[in-house]
């Protein structure tokens, strides 16, 4: 009706309404605080990337000064001596093939479950929603077991395999969610056009839920790419390792086997885990953002 | 002539046939019918690989805490023996203490400062660039924040360095006896953003008018958090409390990285749930492989964290609000 | 009980080019009802949520019984608004609902609880005091958001489209009851509204805005016989004025066959030859054989029951033109019947084709 009845707070205005410019001690001391704690954490990750261009003693002296010198020997040392090369690749397959696996096998049951009034379907939804609160640690041993028995421990397809299984719960969760949200009445078009219950699915449903899959793609590979217990666990071999993993063991091996530890490869080594999920924040922030809260709004 | 009547007939009765099958089945419409016939090959898949990889190792991992273990020989059935053996262990002890503090005192401190930024936020500028960098730890690895968190409070660190420059003593952050508190701010470092994102992403959804209202009434900002922020995003704060709960006993790579690296696990004063599971199990240099008491743990946390999210929904529940 | 004041307020919100308010002249008497009205985007809300001081103020000066107030937080200006969602708090009850800004401006518990109840019983809300917003209709809801203006016992009530959430029945029975509230209450009430028909209806004078700028400001009556210019005579009135382009020939307004007279200081208040005739649809009458007359086709009939008007297409000159006119609800033309038109005399509004005022009478 009008244009002004609810102006976003983002909003920026001429000049304020009454009373809204009077800063209190509070919000003064409140957005100091703020500030300070977004800072904090852009402050964190320069002293990360412009450390990994430092050698160990000009960390240590001068830990805040950007490097005087770009010591690219970090970064080589870092993906070859310390494994970072074959652990991206390992990471990259695995991850890419089990979030692309888990959305091709719950994409159909969050479909069937969001859009079936059964109390079948309602039990089976809640069922899967409870394994979001199953933690790793509690299936972990039976899992390995399983796994040692069909020989597909310390093997990356093993991996591939569990990593899939374990992002099941949430993916479906989240997309039962997305497809509830879909209008009903494109189905119903579609079935007087005389499709079928699949090609409804393959042809109207997955290209509007679109967005949804993408999101649930992004959040499994955030996931998947710092998952560590479980790889812990199940690889030993440092050819197969991922990139928590040889991380972990970079850093155990430059503090406990060297008089001259090299910090900078190790946060050579950090920033190549690092970089790669910020770049995919810089490019698809807002929906990761939007994807997170959304399951807890909705 | 005749066959041409027959088949003209049989087919309307087919028809008619048809549709009172479709009338019979209640109100179901057709297409109601064929979602249900592919109700199962649709959810089948998932269900197989859910029962699989969830349900089947949770039962066997409460079976297997009623046993003695190492997963290589036959298991020995010692009934409640790993439990009794917990309550008195105190390496558990600690475990299931310092599993408690993250799960209370970091979830309080993450939730109050939470919503105190959600407040600061609201009126703030340049509150989405804020708001998209204390997202940021979400995006970094536990064990990368970990790491950096321990070099920024390490002796020769970060902290001390300024605190050098400005004419201080350096602090021994890491001693033995600061280093779960040390854990503790760390782990609300890195989890506020996430929760705050969800809180504030519930604000956002609060129609303005209602804090137009509570400006002609006069309210200021701490009546309005009460009268207006609080009980419209409580359903929200709800949902993310419980999601806190799952979240924090499924910590480990932050504790994990603060203290051991792929050999050495960190020292035990300092191991939550998780860590107690993989030390007794797979981890360090020797590991136990007490499959049956490392289960009896995981087994007994996640019952306690069950009943916990239960109260905490009961608690919680109130009758749910539309604008 | 107060009058209230624009003095040359102008809003602009950053960003924008143009004011959303611009130079706002307005003053309304203590006790009366005005309707501010104007389409989407023509700062009537604006207007009214500056008077709340949910708004800044970047130029001019509002004033409540002579009390300067541009600068004055919302809740020291001794107003109450009723919002077009009611911003009713979904987790309070009616009661407290009501009495919510008696409670934070800490009147004693006895007194909220005698003014909630006296408002109530005014509102007929008394049996729902217990009720949570959301199982209420529509109208209680509406009458709950009244409520909470009226015991804060204002000198001003402000109505941002409090009926625009009813559906259309519950929407003319309760603009009667709240004229009739506002005419026993006496209080000062400026509200806002895109629906011409209650601005005509419910206003004691009415404002009617445009991209900011304020038309008219006069009686309905007033409004309806002398549209300020073209904007008000095509916005007000349902349906609106026909509007037809003319253009002056010696002393005449020439449009296609039919020659309108004028008067001399019209023709001096003229920028151009352009001449806007405007025309409402009850002031046409057939044209006698042999006389100049506009002719039309009519193209669709709306016959509701005690008024019927016919939509014809008609030739001006070589340009064909829409035309609504009022035909007799007894004895209603077909589609596709032929008319031959003329404007009763006196009926005439005549404005300036180039700026759209009104030329004199």
């Amino acid at each position: 009706m009008t244009t002004t009845t609810h102006p976003s707070p983002q909003v920026r205005r001429g000049t304020p309404a009454p009373g809204t410019q009077h800063h209190g001690v509070l919000r003064i001391i409140g957005t100091t605080l703020t500030w300070a704690f977004a800072s904090f954490n852009v402050l964190v990750l320069l002293f990360m990337l412009f450390s990994s261009f430092k050698t160990t003693k000009e960390i240590f002296r001068a830990p805040w000064a950007p490097p005087s010198s770009l010591h690219f020997e970090n970064w080589s040392q870092a993906w070859s001596n310390g494994g970072f090369g074959s652990a991206a690749v390992n990471t990259i397959l695995v991850v890419a093939a089990s979030s692309v696996s888990v959305l091709v096998i719950a994409a159909p049951a969050a479909y069937a479950l969001s859009r079936t009034q059964t109390r079948l379907a309602g039990g089976l939804t809640v069922f899967f929603t409870l394994g979001i609160g199953i933690p790793t640690q509690v299936t972990i041993i039976p899992i390995f077991v399983m796994m040692a028995k069909v020989n597909l421990v310390n093997n990356l397809f093993g991996l591939y395999v569990v990593y899939t299984a374990v992002s099941l719960p949430f993916t479906v969760f989240l997309l039962t969610g997305f497809f509830r949200s879909l209008p009903g009445r494109l189905e119903e078009a579609a079935a007087i056009d005389g499709a079928g219950v699949v090609r409804t699915f393959v042809q109207i449903m997955l290209p509007l839920a679109r967005s949804g899959l993408v999101t649930a793609l992004i959040l499994n590979i955030i996931g998947l790419w710092h998952e560590t217990l479980i790889a812990l666990v199940f690889i030993q071999d440092q050819d197969k390792s991922t990139l928590s993993l040889s991380l972990l063991s970079f850093m155990s091996t430059i503090t406990s086997f060297s008089d001259n530890p090299n910090w900078g490869a190790l946060f050579a080594g950090v920033s190549i885990l690092v970089l790669p999920m910020l770049a995919l924040y810089v490019w698809l922030g807002r929906r990761i953002v939007e994807g997170i809260t959304v399951g807890a709004t909705k | 002539m005749i066959r041409e009547a027959e088949r003209a007939t049989a087919t309307t009765t087919a028809g008619v046939t048809d549709e009172g099958a479709v009338r019979s089945s209640g109100a179901r419409s057709t297409l109601e019918r064929d979602r249900r016939r592919l109700f199962l090959p649709f959810v089948l898949p998932a269900l197989v690989l859910y029962l699989v990889f969830f349900i089947g190792p949770a039962l066997a991992a409460v079976w297997i805490s009623f046993t003695r273990w190492n997963g290589s020989t036959d298991a020995e059935w010692v009934g409640t023996r790993n439990y009794e053996v917990l309550v008195d262990d105190p390496v558990f002890h600690t475990a299931f203490v310092n599993t408690l503090l993250i799960l209370v005192v970091v979830g309080v401190v993450v939730f109050v400062i939470a919503f105190g930024l959600t407040m600061v936020l609201r009126e703030m500028r340049g509150r989405n660039a804020v708001r998209s960098i204390l997202f940021t730890p979400y995006m970094v690895s536990a064990i990368v924040l970990s790491i950096l968190w321990g070099f920024i409070f390490q002796y020769d660190g970060l902290v001390n360095s300024l605190l050098e420059a400005f004419g201080m003593e350096p602090v021994k952050w890491l001693s033995a006896g600061n280093l779960m508190p040390m854990i503790l701010l760390g782990m609300v470092w890195i989890n506020v953003g996430l929760y705050a994102m969800i809180i504030l992403a519930a604000v956002d959804r609060i129609p303005n008018q209602y804090y137009e209202d509570a400006a002609l009434a006069g309210t200021n900002s701490l009546q309005r958090f009460f009268y207006v922020t609080l009980p419209m995003t409580w359903d929200v704060v709800a949902v993310a409390a419980t999601l806190w709960t799952i979240n924090s006993l499924k910590i480990f790579e932050f504790i994990f990285a603060f203290g051991g690296t792929t050999t050495d696990l960190p020292s035990t004063d300092v191991w939550n749930s998780a860590l107690f599971v993989y030390g007794m199990s797979f981890g360090g240099r020797t590991p136990a492989y007490a499959f049956g008491y490392a289960s009896a743990a995981a087994v007994l946390m996640l019952i306690l964290f069950a009943v916990f999210v239960i109260l905490l929904r009961r608690i919680m529940r109130r009758e749910p609000i539309e604008f | 009980m107060a009058d209230v004041v624009f003095d040359n307020v102008t809003r602009i919100y950053a960003g924008a080019e143009t004011p959303a308010v611009d130079a706002l002249e307005l003053e309304i008497a203590d006790g009366e009802l005005v309707v501010l009205v104007g389409p989407s985007g023509c700062g009537k809300s604006t207007t009214l949520r500056m008077l709340a001081g949910l708004e800044g103020v970047d130029g001019g000066e509002i004033r409540i019984g002579s009390h300067d107030v541009t600068h004055v937080r919302p809740k020291d200006r001794d107003i109450a608004m009723v919002f077009q969602e009611y911003a009713l708090y979904p987790h309070m009850t009616v009661e407290q609902n009501i009495g919510f800004h008696l409670k934070i401006a800490k009147v004693p518990r006895t007194e909220i609880a005698r003014r909630v109840t006296e408002a109530a019983r005014m509102l007929d809300l008394t049996p729902y005091l217990q009720r949570k917003p959301g199982k209420l209709s529509g109208g209680q809801r509406q009458r709950v958001a009244m409520g909470r203006a009226i015991v804060r016992e204002p000198q001003v009530f402000l109505m941002d489209e409090p009926l625009s959430n009813l559906d259309a029945k519950l929407r003319v029975q309760t603009r009667t009851e709240i004229a009739a509230l506002q005419r026993r209450l006496g209080v000062t009430t400026v509200y806002v509204t895109h629906d011409q028909v209650e601005a005509m209806t419910l206003g004691d004078r009415v404002a009617v805005l445009d991209h900011g700028v304020l038309q008219q400001f006069d009686r309905p009556r007033a409004i309806f016989d002398r549209p300020a210019n073209t904007f008000v005579a095509g916005f007000m009135g349902s349906p609106p004025m026909n509007l037809l382009g003319g253009r002056l020939e010696g002393e005449d307004v020439r449009v296609a066959e039919l020659t309108l007279p004028t008067t001399r200081a019209q023709r001096e208040a003229l920028t151009s030859d352009e001449v806007t005739v405007g025309v409402r649809t009850d002031a046409f009458v057939p044209a006698a054989d042999g006389e100049a007359a506009l002719n039309s086709i009519i193209e669709l009939v709306e016959d509701l029951g005690s008024d019927a008007y016919a939509y014809c297409m008609t030739d001006l000159g070589g340009a064909a033109r829409h035309l609504a006119v009022r035909v007799d609800p007894d004895e209603v033309p077909d589609r596709g019947a032929k008319l031959r038109l003329r404007p009763r005399p006196g009926a005439v509004h005549l404005f300036d084709g180039r700026t759209g005022d009104r030329l004199p009478d």
